[in-house]
């Protein structure tokens, strides 16, 4: 006979295991679900087109009554500008060290193009666009309205989420554009207006290290990345639960895992893309 | 008083009834605080479970992401500064990348994006069913109750992260140069002690506190104010995180222009 005692001190001894279990379990739940969006993207396509031109014009301008108007473009602009000075600023108190200031706008047209402007435009991306998935997909879960449509046989999954995946898939190619100028911009203002250096030397080489390939390689990025961001913030509101607090941490805990993502990611093709030691075609460097 | 702002005429009347309604909530949170220290009413226990709180949702992730981060600035410094022969300082370089804008900036993300929208999701919800109403009618002050123990746990909460924060990005360089590239350990840690500074590492605590006020106040700004039922909740949510996000990297680099007026780099010039 097995006392009571001895019962939950098993339970408490295999709590452990079952959250890694639950962890694994959630983990599938959003994979499985991924893979879903995924698939149901050209029945999408094909059959919800309208609602995709709905989602581009929600994704890009956002909805008025929002905050911090200017919808995503103006957010990008904002952030990334900013980010771009403290480039600047940056890279010229480290490049003052030894003495080789002059190098700035070649740093500039690395550090922007390859890490900063696809990274700053999908964590942008992320709290404006992202948590507005999660927060509109999970109002609609805790208020069943998700399975009214799946009762009404409409497919919830490609007419939800396919829709919004493509949706940012397709805005975040102007809205990265538009942060990649800004950076540019803000670095070479603070360093040649700001910074006080010569103007020609700057242009020189930021030109020489500025290269096509690299633009296109760092629209990939922005294009990966706005994949990843629309796939995880979709998946949290259409698995929220618990009440309006439930969406609200939703929108949290995606944003956390969406900007792990990103960093993740953004290595991992840094890597696959430019090699472990970064190549330089205009300087010989490759 | 309950919570709310007039309604709005226009998105640019709107815009400005925000930001005066963020700023006049701000300077009464503000002082609100001294006046509860001074009258010892400041909440410790709900500081306390506060502080756990938000250790405990943001120090995984933000650990997390500090070591691709790290990588990424080891490699790209690293190795472009090795090719221009300065491979000596890549320790320098990456005391002012991590130590200066890296790690305060990976607390603030994670401060105004987990931890802001927890107090938002919770202050919000807490708004919509009432709940606030309830303690106001009942001569409690919310701000006093609610709103000064999230601002000093996300105070309290950002500065120890950072620091945290800032062990692993530099450790993570060091073994990145020291095991990947090959690089000496013994010029990496010189130059770092060489050109790291001890006013580095306070400015990004100063930015780290910064930036944890900055995002409670705006959190608890926006979860008070939500209004409309779950989707209200959850837009507030959304509001918090953009402006969060926007305010944040605009102190980022107003401190950091500052920081370098007012300190200068140190080297041939200084």
């Amino acid at each position: 006979m097995i006392g009571l005692g001895t019962v939950g001190r098993v339970r408490r001894a295999g709590l452990p295991l079952r959250r890694t279990y639950d962890g694994v379990a959630r983990f599938g739940e959003h994979v499985t679900f991924f893979v879903h969006v995924l698939a149901g993207i050209p029945f999408a396509v094909r059959k919800y087109w309208r609602h995709i031109l709905r989602e581009i014009g929600d994704v890009s301008f956002g909805s008025a009554s929002l905050l911090a108007g200017g919808g995503t473009i103006g957010i990008v602009f904002a952030m990334s500008g900013v980010a771009a000075i403290m480039v600047g600023v940056e890279t010229h108190r480290g490049l003052e060290l030894i003495g080789m200031t002059s190098l700035s706008g070649l740093l500039s047209a690395i550090a922007n193009t390859r890490e900063l402007a696809p990274v700053v435009a999908s964590i942008a991306l992320a709290a404006k666009v992202g948590t507005g998935f999660t927060a509109k997909l999970g109002a609609m879960r805790i208020s069943d309205e998700i399975d009214a449509l799946d009762a009404m046989a409409v497919r919830s999954v490609p007419f939800l989420a396919s829709t919004r995946v493509v949706a940012a898939i397709v805005c975040v190619v102007p809205i990265y554009m538009v942060g990649l100028l800004a950076a540019y911009i803000a670095t070479r203002f603070t360093v040649v207006t700001m910074g006080g250096d010569s103007a020609g030397t700057y242009d020189y080489y930021f030109h020489l290290g500025l290269g096509a390939s690299d633009l296109w390689l760092s629209l990939t990025k922005a294009l990966v990345f706005a994949t990843i961001v629309a796939l995880v913030h979709c998946s949290y509101g259409f698995h929220a639960s618990g009440g309006p607090e439930g969406v609200g941490r939703a929108a949290g805990r995606a944003l956390r895992t969406s900007i792990l993502a990103i960093g993740i990611a953004d290595v991992a093709m840094t890597f696959a893309l430019w090699g472990i030691e970064p190549s330089v075609p205009g300087l010989g460097l490759s | 008083m309950t919570y709310g702002l007039p309604a709005a005429r226009g998105p640019f009347h709107d815009l400005a009834l925000q930001v005066g309604g963020l700023v006049a909530f701000s300077a009464r949170a503000l002082v609100a605080a001294p006046r509860a220290a001074v009258r010892g009413r400041l909440p410790l226990r709900e500081a306390v479970e506060q502080t756990a709180f938000l250790a405990r949702v943001c120090s995984g992730p933000a650990l997390l992401l500090m070591l691709p981060i790290g990588v990424l600035i080891a490699v790209s410094v690293g190795s472009l500064a090795a090719r221009l022969g300065a491979g000596g300082y890549s320790g320098a370089v990456t005391a002012f990348v991590v130590v200066g804008q890296a790690a305060a900036l990976v607390c603030a993300l994670m401060l105004a994006g987990v931890g802001g929208s927890a107090i938002c999701a919770d202050l919000g919800s807490r708004t919509i069913r009432e709940e606030i109403e309830a303690l106001e009618t009942m001569g409690i002050d919310v701000i006093e109750r609610l709103v000064l123990p999230r601002i000093i746990a996300a105070v309290v909460v950002s500065v120890m992260l950072c620091a945290l924060v800032t062990l692993a990005g530099v450790l993570t360089c060091l073994l990145y140069q020291v095991y990947v590239q090959h690089q000496s350990s013994g010029a990496f840690l010189a130059t770092f002690a060489q050109y790291g500074r001890l006013s580095d590492f306070t400015t990004a605590m100063i930015k780290a506190a910064a930036f944890g006020l900055t995002s409670a106040l705006i959190a608890s700004f926006k979860g008070l104010h939500a209004k409309g039922g779950p989707s209200g909740v959850a837009d507030a949510v959304n509001e918090t995180v953009v402006l969060a996000f926007v305010v944040v990297f605009v102190v980022n680099t107003v401190l950091s222009q500052l920081y370098s007026v007012i300190v200068p780099a140190p080297g041939a010039y200084a």
